[in-house]
Parts: structure tokens; sequence; C-alpha cells
């Protein structure tokens, strides 16, 4: 993983800061929305002591009502439900053993629309007898002798102290009129249509009451014929004795709406969610005016805390549900934010106990949210993302800038030390930082390393100049103990003594061979000359010298143009056959062949002898290394030279064990002369 | 009346052993540790051969400035450079110098005292008169074996007395190659053999000096040198 890379990985946690800041503006938005909450709920609860002492909420019936909603729309009376399907939230379900029936009422000038739908498997038609009258004014259609022939529906509608009870049955589908039990003349019969039930085995019956008395409490029960046997005990569903009827209250909602404060709509609601007032419009307008449609969306998704699911509410409403009802059930009061259908706006909605049974439901839109979005997420993302953007680029600037400096570091060290003993200089940094720490203690290293390098180059030569004294002092005075006669025994140590002065002697002039080649080399005049004929040459010689030795030469060139030092070459063919020899068996021959590779020539010298160790390729031809173990002392300057001179003649030396692996190859490359 | 040979050479075991060894061959030594004694015995008289030591202790370019000096004082003392040096350089200094030869220590007594006897030859026989002097002619090459002296095209070629005696090798037969071992041995000299080819190198440079268009010492590559003939 290169270093910008970590510090790309490194600068990740720069998403924490949004992160965090996110976290922050989550809180913020709680604080806001709980102190938004409190203010609603202290205009609810101020709304509702208000409104408590009221007398039309005073006589809001407790206990069990039925609702019947203001008919918005025109209705026709035939038993069937299409008119009634919207409604479905206004079903009031009427309990029973096992019939069950929904009854739903709406109410338009006084006439009261009822809608009963009997789920009964067995719907038993046809003409119900005269009931039997009871004591009071009760009457008595229960009890096994009294058990109904036909499925009826009993309507008890009731004004004021005023109550009557209607029978109603069917002997099939079609108009039907309510019979009263008793005379009565406060309401008319009631008219409508029974039909069999749309969807399901039952009964359905529209039925339309009027009188001229509002009627404020009605009873709706349901007597199923289909007792299996005399005796068997009378099913009935329904509320039984007439309940009150809750109705939407226009007076009420005028005296609401005028303490209402601006903008909040109100509704007072029954337990159930009966709407009896409502006041108001909310006034939902665009909080969100000049944000982007964007921050709206990231603040609802990413940021907001819950929203409760939207609710549809409108001027047509008249039962209401929702989880703030549920919750001011238990408390109090309780609040919950939604989305105002089909805007950006969020609506706070407030429910608060008015009354036993009776909520008062405030909602306002809330803008303090958006502006919040507005002001605070937009400038936030732009502010992080610009900040976290620059802190990033300025890492990645800095990596670039660290992992440039440390790869141009070495590449100066590739550079500086190309082969192990020629070091070139290494540019000394400035910076005051570990890197420049790290480039000057390279460069110290390097130095230090370049003198060591130069003081063992030129080792040799020191040595054997220095020694070069010594040895002619011991080598004239033992000249000049030759000069006299000497006795017997002392012959012989002289002798000895001047084989080692001549042994040293060689040794010191051919160290100081390598050295004075080295040094003179650069002044070596070049000239124009056929490799071909100077490498004939040289082995011809060879063949003369070690006449015993088998000298191999061969090549398919006819002329090697070269343009360099042939003394050079001689030199360096001298060195490496000696070499070849030195380490080759005595039998083995010794091949030299020159072959062209590309722009260079290859000259090959091989021989049959001891492997090179591993790893010895190299050094081989530094000074002073020998790895072969050798007949006559072998010093290691021969490869030396024969380096100097490949590199004079832009080329190289290379050594490796031969494919067959029963010797040694030295592959000289020099170049070719181009002109 | 014996000859007298100075040796100018810091190292005493050095000059005395040369100095005996000389001595021994009927020669009036006398040694000098340094430039400053050497000068002040010279002043009184010249010697007639000076054996010098480049390096003279800390003096380390000492000899030359006494090469030079001596060579203003005579142009025709005979004077040799001994030395632990055997770079190109120093020997190009030395011969630049007005030094008739150059030779390192590890030349032996016996080359030495070859190389002694030859100088004080040639001096001889730059001084006696005119005589029938054992003179070989090669082409427009003459070479004046007592005298110890290279003309070519009658023009004076200046041979130190190792390169006199390679030339003389190389003449005596011309056409046959003589392998850098045989010019040594017909040198007097015990050098490695990458010295005889820049000894080589040299004496074609002195003939081209005078004939651009030299060209009879030839390189037999991996053998040695001829005289074209």
């Amino acid at each position: 993983m290169s270093l910008r890379a970590q510090l790309a990985a490194v600068s990740l946690a720069l998403l924490l800061v949004p992160l965090a800041a996110w976290q922050l503006l989550g809180r913020l938005e709680g604080v806001v929305r709980d102190g938004e909450e409190r203010a609603q709920q202290a205009v609810a609860a101020a709304t509702a002591r208000s409104l408590r002492s009221e007398p039309s909420i005073r006589s809001l019936p407790a206990g069990a009502v039925l609702y019947a909603r203001p008919l918005t729309y025109r209705l026709i009376p035939d038993g069937y439900g299409d008119e009634w399907r919207s409604g479905t939230p206004y079903r009031q379900v009427l309990s029973g053993g096992r019939v069950q029936a929904e009854v739903e009422l709406a109410e338009a000038d006084r006439r009261l629309a009822i809608w009963i739908k009997v789920n009964d498997v067995t719907p038993v038609w046809g003409d119900a007898p005269p009931p039997t009258p009871v004591v009071g004014d009760e009457y008595q259609l229960g009890g096994a002798a009294n058990a109904p022939q036909v499925d009826q529906v009993l309507l008890d509608l009731g004004a004021g102290s005023a109550r009557v009870t209607f029978r109603v049955w069917a002997a099939g589908p079609g108009p039907v009129r309510g019979v009263p039990v008793t005379p009565a003349s406060v309401f008319p019969p009631p008219v409508g249509v029974w039909q069999r039930r749309e969807d399901g085995p039952g009964y359905q019956i529209e039925m339309v009451a009027s009188g001229s008395q509002r009627i404020d409490s009605l009873g709706v029960t349901v007597l199923d014929a289909s007792a299996p046997a005399p005796g068997a005990p009378v099913i009935r569903a329904g509320t039984g004795a007439p309940i009150a009827l809750l109705r939407y209250d226009g007076e009420l909602s005028t005296q609401l709406e005028s303490l209402l404060p601006p903008g909040a709509r109100a509704w007072i609601l029954h337990a159930d969610g009966w709407v009896v007032a409502r006041a108001s419009r909310l006034d939902v307008g665009d909080p969100y005016t000049g944000v982007s449609w964007i921050w709206s969306l990231i603040y609802r998704w990413f940021l907001a805390s819950r929203f409760a699911a939207p609710e549809v509410r409108d001027d047509t409403t008249f039962r209401l549900f929702g989880e703030e009802l549920e919750a001011a059930q238990r408390a109090p009061g309780a609040s919950v934010w939604r989305p105002a259908p089909g805007r950006d706006d969020v609506v706070v909605s407030t429910a608060t106990v008015l009354s036993p049974g009776y909520f008062l439901l405030v909602e306002q839109p809330n803008a303090a949210l958006g502006r919040l979005v507005a002001e605070g997420l937009g400038g936030l993302v732009v502010t992080t993302v610009v900040v976290m953007a620059a802190i990033a680029l300025l890492l990645l600037g800095y990596a670039t800038w660290l992992s440039l400096r440390v790869r141009r570091l070495a590449r100066a060290a590739d550079a500086a030390v190309t082969s192990p003993d020629r070091i070139a200089s290494f540019p000394r940094s400035g910076a005051r930082d570990e890197i420049g720490d790290l480039n000057r203690s390279f460069s110290a290293l390097l130095t230090e390393l370049r003198d060591h390098n130069a003081y063992l180059q030129t080792l040799a030569d020191k040595l054997s100049h220095e020694l070069h004294t010594p040895l002619a002092v011991v080598r004239s005075s033992l000249e000049n103990l030759r000069l006299s006669p000497l006795p017997n025994d002392a012959e012989e140590y002289a002798s000895r003594a001047e084989d080692g002065v001549r042994r040293l002697g060689a040794i010191l002039s051919a160290m100081s061979e390598a050295s004075r080649l080295e040094r003179s080399i650069e002044d070596t005049d070049r000239e124009r000359f056929d490799l071909v004929e100077v490498l004939a040459g040289c082995v011809a010689g060879y063949r003369i010298v070690h006449g015993d030795r088998r000298i191999r030469w061969d090549t398919e060139q006819a002329v090697a143009p070269m343009w360099g030092a042939p003394e050079l070459i001689a030199q360096m063919l001298d060195k490496l056959v000696d070499n070849a020899l030195d380490f080759s068996e005595p039998e083995a021959p010794v091949s030299v062949v020159l072959d062209r590779r590309g722009n260079d020539w290859q000259l090959t010298v091989r021989n049959r002898g001891p492997l090179l160790p591993a790893g010895a390729e190299v050094r081989i031809f530094e000074s002073l290394v020998s790895h072969r173990p050798a007949k006559p002392a072998h010093l290691g300057l021969g490869l030396y030279i024969v380096r100097l001179i490949a590199r004079f003649h832009e080329g190289d030396a290379t050594a490796r064990n031969a494919a067959s692996g029963e010797g040694v190859e030295i592959q000289v490359r020099l170049a070719a002369d181009p002109g | 009346m014996a000859r007298r040979i100075a040796i100018v050479e810091d190292d005493l075991a050095i000059r005395e052993n040369y100095a005996d060894a000389l001595r021994r061959q009927g020669y009036d030594v006398s040694g000098y540790a340094d430039r400053a004694r050497a000068l002040e015995a010279f002043r009184q008289r010249l010697p007639d051969l000076v054996i010098i030591d480049v390096g003279l202790g800390d003096d380390i370019e000492g000899g030359y400035e006494l090469c030079r000096d001596l060579r203003a004082a005579s142009p025709v003392l005979p004077i040799m450079f001994l030395t632990a040096r055997d770079s190109e350089l120093d020997v190009i200094s030395g011969l630049r110098l007005g030094a008739d030869d150059y030779l390192d220590k590890t030349t032996s007594l016996q080359h030495l005292i070859a190389r002694v006897v030859t100088l004080f030859r040639r001096v001889d026989a730059l001084r006696a008169p005119d005589h029938a002097e054992d003179v070989l002619t090669v082409d427009a090459l003459k070479v004046e074996q007592e005298r110890m002296r290279v003309s070519w095209q009658d023009q004076e070629i200046p041979l130190t007395v190792t390169e006199f005696w390679m030339v003389r090798a190389l003449v005596r037969r011309p056409g046959h190659v003589k392998s850098r071992q045989q010019l040594m041995d017909e040198a007097n000299v015990v050098v490695d053999l990458a010295t005889v080819t820049s000894h080589i190198k040299r004496i074609r440079k002195k003939f081209v000096a005078i004939d651009a268009d030299f060209e009879r010492i030839e390189t037999v590559h991996g053998i040695g040198y001829r005289w074209r003939a």
C-alpha cells in the first residue's frame, strides 16, 4: 500500500466530521421539536380550558354514541351501498352473537339517512306478525313465545322525551317502511329499501328517518329469525336502548375558531375520533421556499426524527385517526409530527383531553424545522463538504509530496549505487524534517561507502607503492650478498630468499598493473581496428606460448570493426585466457568465441574446470576477489582489468557457469564500431 | 681515476646497498640523504653520474627539483631516476626534465650496473673524436651503438637507454617479432608487460614527432612487436 493510499485511508476518518455534525443536528432538531411541542401543548391546553366552560361542550353526550356525519352529497335511498362505501371509516359495528351489523349514519336537513348492513348466513324473509305489547312502553319481542318469525330491524328514534320504536322487515328485496310498535305522531315512519347483501350472506337496508323534532338519540337492534327451534333464545344485535346521536356542530366550530392562533387548525373529537367541531384550515405554506428540494429530501430521509404516518384530514373528514389520539387516551397531551400531505411542510399535531370522552386536537404547520433545515443542514452540508474536500485535497497533496520525496530519495539511492564498486554522488537535501534527515543519512552513508570503496580500490596501488622500497632493500641486500662468496648453507637460504623476493615482486607488479591501467585508461588513444584480427593474432601467440594446451578460436565474423585500443583488447584477452588456463583442467581446451549481438560484439572465453559459487558472478570482477581454487597464486586482479577494459569499450563483462555445467564462461560485450 | 657516482636516496639501506654494489665495480660512490646535502656537495664538484630517488623523505618531488638544478648546471651530466614510483606520469615528468633513464626499484643491481656502464660508455663515445663506429643502418634508420644514438632520416631521436635498447633489439632482425619479454630482457629491465607497451608507444611518438608517416614499429597482437622491413 503506497504512502498516498495509506493517507487516503486515514483521511476517511474525515467522514466522522459530517457524521458528528449529523448527530448534532439531529439532536438540535429534537430540541427544536420538543420546544415546539411544548408550546403547542400549552396552546392546546389553554384552548381546552376556555372551551370547557362552554355549554355546548358540557352538553356533549357522555358514554356510547352513534355518529351522524353531515351528508355532503345527494343520497338516493335504494338499498345499495354505493353512496356509503366512501365512508368506510364511519362504519359503526354493533355487537351481537352470531349476527353482526354495521351502521352508518348521515344527516342533512333533519333527515337522517341510516345504512344498516347485517351479516347473516340465514336470512329469513316474510311477513312479521304484530308485536306483543308488554308492560309500560316496553315491548317484548324476545322469549320463547315471541321468537320472531322473520328477520327484523328495530329502529328507536328519540327527540327530547319522545321516543318511537319502528319495526322494519321485508318479504323480499324492495321498499320497506318502518312500522311503529307504539302509535306515535312525532316521527313519520322511516322509509327505505331492503336488499340482499352485495358482498356476502345477509341483507342491507338504506332508510331515511325524519321528524318534526331533531332526532337526538337512536337505537338500532337486529333480530335474527334464524333461531333453530322454538324455545331457543332470540339472537339480537345492536344498541339495545337508544343511545345519543352525535353530530358535527357548526356553532361550536365557530367558537373554536375564535380561540385559535392564526395558521392553526383545531378539532373537537369524540374518543372514537368522531369530529364534533373543526375550526379553521391548516395554513400550510411552503416553509422551504428558497430551499432546494434536495435539502428537504435529505432532511426527511436522513436527519429528521420519526414522522407519524400522514393522515388525510380535510373538510370532508369526519372521523380522525392518529397516533396522537391513541396517545392522548393515556396521557393528558400528546404530539406527533407528520408531513403535510402532498407538501414539503411539516405539521405538528397535539391532542389533549377536553372533557371525558372528548379531545381537542390542535394542528399547526411548523416553519422552524424548515428554517433549521435550510440554515442548518444546508450550511452544514456545504461547509463540511467544502472543508472535507479541502482537507482531503490538502492531505492528498501532502501525501503526494511526501511520496514524491521518498521516491526521489529511493531513485537517487538507486542511481547512486549502480554497482558495488561505483557509487555516484548523492544529492544532499536541506529539508529539516525526517525525510531530510534520512536523505542526509543516506548521503553520509554513501559518501562513507564511496570513500571506503576508493580506499579499497587504491589499496593495491598503495600497497605496491609502499612495499616497493622495503622490497628493494631486501633485493639489493641479497644481491650484494651474492657478490661475495657465501658459505654453503647460507647459499641455500639466500636462494630461497631470492625466490620469495621474486614472487613478491611479481605480486606487486600485478597489483600496480591494475591501478596503473585504471589511472591511464581514460587517456588511452582510440583507433579503428579489426577485432577479429587482434583476437586471432593473440590466440596464435598463446598457442606458441602455451604449446601444451589446446586453445580454440571460433568466429563466423570475417571482420569485426571496433573503435578503441587494440593493445587494451589484447591485454584483456591475455587476462581472460590466463584466467581460463589457470582454472582449467590441463587436458581440457579453452575456447575463445566471438559473436555478434545486436550492436555489440560478444567475446566468450570458456574453460572446463571448477564452477563459480552462487552469487560470485558479479563479485568476481572486483579487485582482489577470487573464488575458485587455482594452482598458481591468484590475486583476482585479472578479471578486474577485464572489466575495466570492457567498460572502456562501452561494454561490460559477465561470468557464469556454462550451461553444460562443466565449467565457467566469461562473456565480454564490446560496442561495435558504428562507422 | 675512478668515476664518481652520486646516489641521492633517502633510504639508508638502499643507498648503501647500491653504493656497495657500485663500489665493488670500482666506482667512487658517495651517498646523500636529501636534496640540500646533495646540492651542497655538487656545488663543490659535480660527479660523473647521478642516481636520484624522486621522493626524498618529506620532499616528495625533491628528486625532480634536483634533476632540474643539475641539468641547469650541466647539460651532459648523465642523470638516472630510480624510484618506487612507476606511474606513466612520473616517468614522463622525469624524462621531460632531462633525465637519461628511469628505473624503478624492482630493477636488479646487475641491471643497474649495466645501465651505469652503458651511460658512461655513451658519454665516452660522445666525447671521443669520430672513429669508425659500429653503426647499424636499416633504411632511413641509423643506430650508433657506441654513442647510443638513433637517427631517422638523418635526424636524431632522443631516446632513453631503455628505449634505445628496445629499438636496437627490434632493428637487429627486421621483420622478426620480438615478444615483450624479449624486449624487456634486451633492455635490461624487469617491469610488467604493460609497461613495455607504453615504452613502445613512447618510442613511436618520438619517431612520429620527426616523421608523421612513421609506421615501422608494428604491433603483432598477442605476441609482440616487430620492425617492418
